[in-house]
């Protein structure tokens, strides 16, 4: 047992996770080309890349679900376009360039970052009439409450018709380029639905980890799971997730965006990396 | 405002819990029971997830909440279909 190499599995999948969980971008995107760096092979390190996505994912979900910060409306709604269009884009992989495919998905991370950074204060002010029983989804729709410091912010997503049409389009995308799409889910929630940054990125944490579930399924068929490797990421991106969603929740919604945006602009200097 | 949180959030803590100490257990003991253990802790947080999105739709029935009862039966069946559909096609 190399325990260096071991414990550098642990902290690259713990730091990768608490970021992940903080804008709701999963994380993977950066976890695999540094583990790539460290002499692993590419197809050893993806399937590593889902567990810390999905370990994250529920880690990060016990605090998000109490603090009303994941809806599971607006995740079932928006997931049923982005998965058919991942299926859309599995079956058209090889249409389009790899590398095109990257210069397109850094230039619109880069532009997430842009319209995320750019916005000024909180589109959703807490309201003194709601108390913490209001936090949660409103039944029926996909309206609800989350938890901010001492207050309750009320709110309510718009142009659900062009954002699922987008998540679809998104879908496609990550389909046919083979990534988890949670950096194209955040900014599309909260930039283009407007639900709250801390919503949008709890409810992109929760369906992240439902798509990267269904691939590291795919993958374990294939047998390219070394479940070894896979329990130290488990260790890491559990610790992660949760201090992801710790950290999230002491942050301000512009603070939020802000890291987010950062995240995504280290994203798309991954992705232009990798073209 | 009705919620549909059940009691996601203490359910979730105790797998994050049991997932943990499984793959530490795992990590610490090796040789073939230690593989077990390791495969059990990413078997069952790779299942979560689903079964997350099978618990919404049951919460949902009981709460009569029938469209995100359906959308979430939906995704449920698009992901098995999707699951299956590239597993034959590859």
């Amino acid at each position: 047992m190399d325990i260096a190499r071991d414990l550098l599995i642990v902290a690259l999948a713990m730091v990768t996770s608490t970021l992940g969980a903080i804008g709701g971008l999963g994380g993977a995107i950066i976890l695999v080309p540094l583990l790539t760096l460290g002499g692993m092979s590419i197809s050893s390190a993806a399937p590593l890349g889902l567990v810390s996505v999905i370990a994250g994912s529920v880690a990060a979900g016990r605090r998000q679900v109490g603090d009303g910060t994941v809806n599971h409306r607006f995740a079932v709604v928006t997931e049923l376009g982005a998965t058919s269009g991942a299926i859309v884009g599995v079956f058209l992989s090889g249409a389009l360039s790899e590398r095109v495919l990257m210069w397109c998905l850094a230039g619109f991370a880069v532009a997430a970052a842009v319209l995320g950074a750019r916005r000024k204060g909180m589109r959703w002010q807490p309201d003194a009439s709601l108390t913490t029983d209001d936090v949660g989804e409103r039944q029926g729709s996909l309206a609800g409450a989350y938890l901010l410091d001492d207050g309750v912010v009320p709110y309510a997503p718009s142009r659900m018709k062009l954002g699922i049409g987008l998540m679809t389009l998104a879908g496609v995308v990550t389909g046919l380029a083979g990534v988890g799409g949670g950096f194209l889910k955040t900014p599309l929630s909260s930039e283009v639905m407007r639900l709250p940054a801390k919503v949008a990125a709890g409810t992109s944490t929760f369906t992240i980890g439902l798509t990267a579930s269904v691939a590291l399924v795919l993958m374990a068929i294939d047998g390219r799971i070394v479940a070894s490797d896979a329990a130290l990421v488990v260790l890491g991106a559990l610790v992660g997730g949760t201090v992801g969603a710790r950290v999230q929740k002491k942050l301000s919604p512009p603070v939020v965006r802000r890291t987010t945006a950062f995240a995504l602009v280290v994203i798309a200097a991954v992705l232009v990396a990798r073209a | 405002m009705k919620t549909s949180r059940i009691d996601l959030s203490r359910i979730i803590g105790v797998l994050v819990v049991m997932a943990g100490v499984t793959a530490l257990v795992g990590v610490a003991v090796g040789g073939a029971v230690g593989r077990g253990l390791d495969v059990a802790a990413v078997t069952a947080l790779a299942a979560a997830p689903g079964v997350r999105v099978l618990a919404l739709a049951v919460a949902w029935v009981r709460l009569r909440d029938y469209k995100y009862a359906a959308a979430s039966l939906a995704l449920i069946l698009l992901i098995m279909l999707s699951v299956i559909g590239t597993a034959l096609w590859r």
